[in-house]
């Protein structure tokens, strides 16, 4: 355990200490404010239309503003930010030479993959959270609508299967991180799965 | 003065498909010596390290570190061997500081108690001023120093040193050898010393043991090693000497 939580707690601070994190983080919080402001804003000029639904406040998440939906694009885009946390987390270990230092301490080698894998999930976590929430305030402006009690539990559970709908792709690279010896090609296999099961 | 044995092999064998890496090894060290490890490139030498880490499943045999079996007991085993590989990593991007604090954290040292150990352990191995520096910046004999740190850090009772001063000045490589026979006179740390440069093992080690083509061909103190070899009257001889003759028998 206590190997567990010492990787964990690393592979925490290594994320968001990255460019990779930052860029990354950067890039889905724009494009998801940009499509919920849209909705937003389209909403605001229909409130009659709103009335009629059960569900106002999720509108802000599922309706298509401009182009497209926040829910559309994390369901596109969130394999992508598992893949690209997760595609070099052993290989890159092994190529500097850290991995066989890693084993050599008194911890079990499932502790180096399930503290990255659960690393990987609670900056996921984070991300998706702190996102949701700035919209529901954004919309809370915006538009003005409060949302109900079953509209934040649609909303909650939305957000658990999000985190496991993006878990499995950074399960799936660290997967490919094993297998592969070069960063290349393990980054290269997991964009191929995505793109063909797309 | 008989010492207790704080490694033994018997038969231990490791086969990777057809090739034979290791075929039946069995040794002894004894506690508090160093015992110098040489052989030729791919002879067996890590393979057998990591065999009694535990890291490797051997295909035949068995051994015995600190009366553990490092098959079923690696992580008690791990928490005693400190092990300096032959290509040592760091996390460029972290501070000396920061590298020795995950290992620590691997080994379950608490945090104040760590830091306190951090500091003593960047003074053995002169790197206190560079204790703030990215590791990505540091030279190879810094970097080699920071290994040493880190095998430390956990109290270690016997390390493995896998080529310590490969690619070392002579000047680091001689203060790196100090070093090692500091700790095994001053901490009763027993080494388990693999090297090329059979001068230095000379120098620092009690005992040897030859490896060529995975089979320990021989093992002893260089003394009895020599004799073997020279016979009783030869005086002067060097290990290089004494491992080529084996060296050349094979």
């Amino acid at each position: 355990m206590q190997g567990l939580y010492a990787v964990f707690k690393k592979e925490l601070c290594d994320h968001f200490s990255s460019y990779r994190f930052v860029i990354l983080f950067a890039l889905i919080a724009m494009v998801s404010f940009i499509s919920s402001y849209m909705a937003g804003i389209h909403m605001k000029e229909n409130l009659e239309a709103l009335a009629n639904t059960r569900f106002p406040f999720l509108m802000l998440f599922s309706s298509t503003g401009a182009l497209f939906s926040m829910v559309q694009f994390v369901a596109f885009f969130g394999p992508l930010i598992g893949l690209v946390l997760a595609f070099d987390s052993i290989n890159r270990e092994k190529a500097h030479g850290t991995l066989i230092k890693l084993i050599s301490q008194p911890i079990y080698r499932d502790a180096v993959i399930n503290g990255k894998f659960l690393a990987g999930i609670a900056t996921i976590t984070i991300m998706l959270v702190a996102i949701v929430l700035v919209i529901s305030g954004l919309g809370l402006v915006i538009v003005g609508i409060v949302p109900g009690i079953e509209e934040i539990w649609r909303l909650f559970i939305y957000l658990i299967i999000s985190i496991f709908y993006i878990s499995f792709w950074l399960a799936v690279s660290i997967l490919f991180s094993i297998s592969f010896k070069s960063i290349a090609t393990s980054a290269l296999a997991s964009i191929a799965l995505w793109i063909f099961l797309k | 003065m008989e010492a207790s044995t704080i490694i033994e092999t018997i038969n231990l064998t490791k086969r990777y498909n057809r090739q034979t890496a290791v075929k039946d090894l069995s040794f002894k060290v004894n506690e508090g010596e160093v015992f110098g490890f040489l052989g030729p490139n791919g002879a067996g030498k890590t393979t057998t390290l990591l065999m009694l880490m535990g890291l490797s499943h051997p295909s035949g045999g068995s051994a015995r570190v600190c009366g553990l079996d490092p098959l079923r007991k690696p992580i008690e085993v791990k928490g005693i061997v400190g092990y300096l590989p032959e290509n040592i990593g760091f996390y460029g991007d972290l501070d000396a500081v920061q590298n020795l604090k995950y290992v620590a954290d691997l080994n379950g040292i608490q945090a104040d108690k760590a830091s306190e150990k951090i500091d003593e352990l960047l003074d053995l191995v002169g790197l206190k001023q560079d204790a703030r520096k990215k590791v990505g910046a540091f030279s190879r004999g810094m970097r080699q120093r920071l290994g040493f740190a880190e095998v430390l850090i956990k109290d270690p009772r016997l390390i493995f040193l896998d080529e310590p001063t490969i690619g070392l000045d002579p000047d680091g490589a001689l203060r790196l050898m100090d070093l090692v026979a500091s700790l095994n006179r001053d901490r009763q740390i027993t080494v388990l010393l693999s090297s090329h440069n059979l001068h230095q093992v000379q120098k620092i080690s009690h005992r040897v043991g030859i490896m060529i083509h995975g089979e320990m061909v021989a093992e002893g103190t260089i003394e009895s090693l020599a004799k073997e070899k020279f016979g009783v009257g030869e005086k002067e001889y060097t290990l290089e000497e004494v491992y080529m003759k084996y060296f050349q028998e094979v």
